[in-house]
């Protein structure tokens, strides 16, 4: 066989290899401490029973936290009042805080509320502002006692835990790291971690298009020293034992936060991921959404606003059980005890959800 | 030996434009310019090259506010 046929084909023979490889899927690179799922062992249907408030108050309520007799509603969007008080398990409604406004004792904006020690903690990311309040005497009203103001360098803060009497965790917004953590002073005490994305070009070159894109919402438990995090878009969550340092990433079928840069700014493409998570003792519980942004534009707003699932997965992230609902909802409450999820359902009147498990 | 040089050079060519067109995410824009050219509705915000719609929890960069969606505008220019 002459040279030319012999290089001929050794060429086509390394043209299907090259065709195998480029047909063969994407392979992104992560590292050892990511982990694929991508189905749950258990799933269980869960019915709702809809709360019926005696006040029509909301707009979108977001958030929900109960603690002991008082459960607590944020609304994400409301014209007067941010929070909303109510006795719990019944939920007559008692008082309203966080007014609505630019005076210094008002807020612009409110992304998440904590309650700790009988306190209730507020973050406004307009203001950059932490804001503790207490109970009033009678119990029946909150009354503003501190207003932590962060440091400039925190940036766009969207969202908060407590680790403990003296210390905030922030999810950093600039790309630089992946969390923050922060002093009763607002003052910035050290950062950690990096956002674990595979996609190479962002971590080099748009970092804070990157975190807008992995913008996540947390939670902390004190008990078991494990953080999560889970990821708006697409569909990622973040395990950090903070007591022994240990960090898994779980990603699912959804993949990583899907974004394009337009002005240095990550505008969201690809699916609506999580929006609430929470950490028991046992367990992590966080709700999932999976529209696609595609369909969400081209259904112009009709479709309805928040998760049908609830994940479920052990504090190592290990896929427990998926919960389908027959309520869209947003925020969750968990209570191993009584084995019940409170939830937010915005597309409704009546938006307090009642779930029992188990 | 030249023709073998330029059927390789084309071989590699054509991989990298399959491969290119295979992994090629949909063009997200143009798709929304489609179904909402007349959505430019009195609740949104523009900054003339994308749009923040309707009322949700997805922080709009322009204006800080949470919105249901974000899409690269369409520009008249």
């Amino acid at each position: 066989m002459s040279t030319e046929a012999t290089v001929l084909n050794s060429s086509i023979s390394l043209l299907f290899l090259l065709c195998f490889f480029s047909c063969s899927t994407k392979q992104k690179e992560y590292g050892e401490n990511v982990l694929l799922y991508s189905e749950f062992p258990q799933e269980k249907e869960l019915k709702g029973e809809i709360i019926e408030l005696d006040t029509a108050i909301f707009r979108y309520p977001f958030r929900i936290r109960v603690d002991g007799d008082k459960a607590i509603v944020m609304d994400l969007h409301n014209e007067d009042y941010y929070g909303h008080l109510f006795h719990y398990p019944d939920f007559k409604y008692l008082s309203s805080f966080g007014r609505r406004g630019d005076s210094p004792t008002e807020i612009l904006s409110m992304e998440n509320v904590r309650i700790q020690n009988s306190k209730v903690w507020t973050l406004d990311a307009n203001k950059n502002e932490l804001t503790r309040l207490g109970f009033s005497s009678s119990d029946d009203s909150l009354f503003r006692d501190e207003t932590v103001t962060l440091d400039e360098d925190i940036l766009r803060p969207l969202d908060f835990a407590i680790y403990n009497d003296s210390t905030f965790i922030i999810p950093d917004y600039s790309g630089e790291s992946r969390l923050c953590w922060v002093d009763r002073h607002g003052h910035a005490l050290r950062k950690m971690g990096t956002i674990p994305s595979s996609n190479e070009e962002a971590l080099q070159h748009a970092r804070p298009a990157l975190a807008q894109a992995w913008r996540s919402f947390l939670d902390y438990n004190p008990h078991s020293g494990i953080l999560a995090a889970v990821t708006q878009l697409g569909e990622v969550l973040e395990i950090y034992n903070l007591k022994d340092s240990t960090h898994v990433v779980r990603i699912g079928k959804s993949e990583e936060p899907e974004f394009k840069v337009a002005d240095g700014y990550g505008l969201p493409t690809g699916i609506m991921g999580f929006s609430d998570v929470q950490v028991t003792d046992n367990a992590i519980y966080a709700v999932f959404h999976g529209t696609s942004f595609k369909e969400i534009a081209k259904q112009q707003g009709r479709l309805p606003d928040g998760g049908k699932y609830i994940y479920v997965f052990t504090l190592k992230g290990e896929p427990l059980c998926k919960y389908v609902l027959d309520h869209y909802i947003n925020g969750i409450w968990v209570d191993e005890k009584s084995k019940t999820i409170m939830a937010t359902d915005v597309n409704s009147d009546q938006p307090i959800v009642r779930f029992s498990f188990g | 030996m030249r023709k073998l040089v330029v059927f390789v050079f084309l071989c590699i060519a054509v991989i990298f434009s399959f491969k290119e067109a295979f992994f090629k995410k949909d063009n997200v824009q143009n798709s929304f310019m489609l179904c909402n050219i007349e959505a430019l509705a009195a609740d949104n915000e523009s900054s003339g090259r994308w749009n923040c719609h309707f009322t949700g929890s997805v922080d709009c960069p322009i204006s800080s506010v949470k919105v249901k969606y974000v899409y690269g505008g369409y520009s008249l220019e």
